[in-house]
């Protein structure tokens, strides 16, 4: 016996998508194969590696350990939602100037994890930085070029945001 | 990987969640956050049918104070709520400790405190500190409620004295003791997305500050079929200051208390040496824990 399709409301990147899934279906996997959003890569399956990380009402959650219906009612982030208008995200900017990106697998979960972390805590120290993406693999850098990569962008958001309060 | 089909449902109300694990039957299980059992689903090491996710129901999740001090925490408040929340860390530190340390910070904010309960592995982080902060588990069945001390809900690898139509819906903890504290420790490979190889749980509660022990618990993770007490260690704290050779006696007693195996993760004799480290550890912690606890 096959189980029904659901019909869920998935808000992603600040878009609402109608659409069918299959129950057993994660939400790595629809995003991926339904919402065309290959951004969001599928490594273990496990919940061990983090590639698949996106943001659930802000916070990182491994996407391949959340059935796509828990997802209703959430607004989810993935790595498409942070560009604006063409313009890359400091964090995106950051990574490509420190090459902190060097095979780019584990990226897209490694600034969303960084994100959720600077939102949060916009002046981290570098273990706090370290203890934020300790759920994320990479399997090039050796973890330092990331690490300094979200030390300058932490460095130029709360810039910006200092010289917005002064104006 | 194999696919694996299985239904899911949302019920909105526990009686509507007990109804449908009453009907469906062995091939149903609740879940929560989904980090252990999609894994295992997948893995092929659990065949299901059907899934009650608990993810609608209201009033599942959160810790709540009592008047009297006592404290219930809902089965699907997850570990990143218990870790950030400042009643648990302050007055049920070693479940904050527990919580905090766990797998990532991606599965700590989808990982829950019941989920970890229920999934009942020996290795179960939360389970040291619930049976030393003196928890009880709250089963909600179709014909009503019970209550089962922390200690006696896991009876072996994976199993529980939960029934199948039952739902794990809050953990109740007693009102924290004056001169009282508690901590988790735990040894890993790496300090993160790891599984525990031996972990101690320790609650302490003293006369007055600097006084004698009235009262001891110690618990043992992935040491034996399921998380167990320590009573050989408890022996060795109560009736007595705590000092360092106390606290060093006690933890040299827990080592028989255990009876941990070989398995990929460590030696048994390895394990057997992390005992004592670990209660040493936990209990050092918290007795400095004590001291902040006041009436």
């Amino acid at each position: 016996m096959k189980p029904a399709l659901k019909v869920i409301n998935l808000r992603v990147n600040h878009t609402d998508h109608e659409i069918a899934v299959k129950p057993h279906h994660t939400l790595a996997r629809v995003l991926r194969e339904q919402l065309g959003l290959t951004g969001t890569k599928i490594g273990c399956e496990e919940g061990d590696c983090g590639a698949c990380t996106v943001l659930l009402d802000g916070r990182p959650v491994s996407s391949c350990l959340v059935l796509a219906v828990q997802a209703q009612g959430h607004e989810i982030t993935t790595i498409e939602g942070l560009a604006e208008n063409g313009q890359l995200h400091p964090l995106q900017q950051a990574f490509v100037e420190h090459g902190a990106i060097q095979c780019g697998f584990c990226s897209p979960g490694m600034l969303l994890a960084a994100k959720a972390l600077l939102d949060d805590n916009p002046h981290p120290d570098e273990g706090q930085i370290r203890h934020a993406i300790s759920g994320n693999l990479c399997r090039c850098t050796g973890y330092q070029k990331i690490v300094e990569a979200i030390q300058d962008a932490a460095g130029k958001l709360s810039g910006d945001a200092g010289r917005g309060e002064r104006s | 990987m194999t696919v694996v089909r299985f239904d899911v449902i949302q019920p909105r109300t526990v009686a509507e969640a007990v109804a449908a694990l009453q009907q469906a039957g062995e091939l149903a299980q609740p879940v929560a956050g989904g980090t252990d059992i999609l894994r295992d689903l997948r893995l092929g090491s659990k065949k299901l049918e059907l899934l009650v996710s608990l993810d609608r129901v209201a009033d599942l999740a959160g810790v709540r104070q009592e008047d009297d001090g006592a404290f219930t925490i809902g089965a699907t408040t997850t570990m990143a709520h218990l870790a950030g929340s400042t009643p648990v860390v302050e007055r049920l530190s070693a479940l904050a400790d527990a919580a905090g340390w766990m797998g990532s910070p991606q599965v700590r904010n989808r990982a829950t405190f019941g989920g970890n309960l229920c999934n009942a592995r020996p290795c179960a982080d939360t389970a040291p500190p619930a049976m030393v902060l003196g928890a009880e588990l709250e089963l909600q069945g179709p014909a009503g409620s019970r209550r089962v001390p922390a200690g006696e809900f896991m009876t072996g690898p994976g199993q529980t004295v939960r029934r199948g139509e039952e739902l794990l819906r809050a953990v109740r903890f007693p009102a924290p003791a004056p001169h009282s504290g508690s901590a988790f420790f735990t040894v890993t490979n790496r300090k993160a997305v790891e599984i525990t190889i031996t972990s101690a749980a320790a609650w302490l509660r003293l006369e007055e500050a600097g006084g004698p022990v009235v009262e001891a618990r110690v618990a043992l993770g992935s040491v034996a079929p399921r998380p167990i007490r320590a009573p050989g260690a408890e022996a060795e704290l109560v009736g007595k200051v705590p000092d360092e050779a106390v606290l060093q006696a006690a933890a040299r007693a827990a080592v028989a208390d255990a009876t941990p195996i070989d398995d990929l993760r460590a030696a048994a004799v390895y394990r057997r040496w992390m005992v004592e480290a670990m209660v040493k550890r936990a209990l050092l912690r918290a007795l400095e824990r004590c001291g902040r606890q006041t009436p």
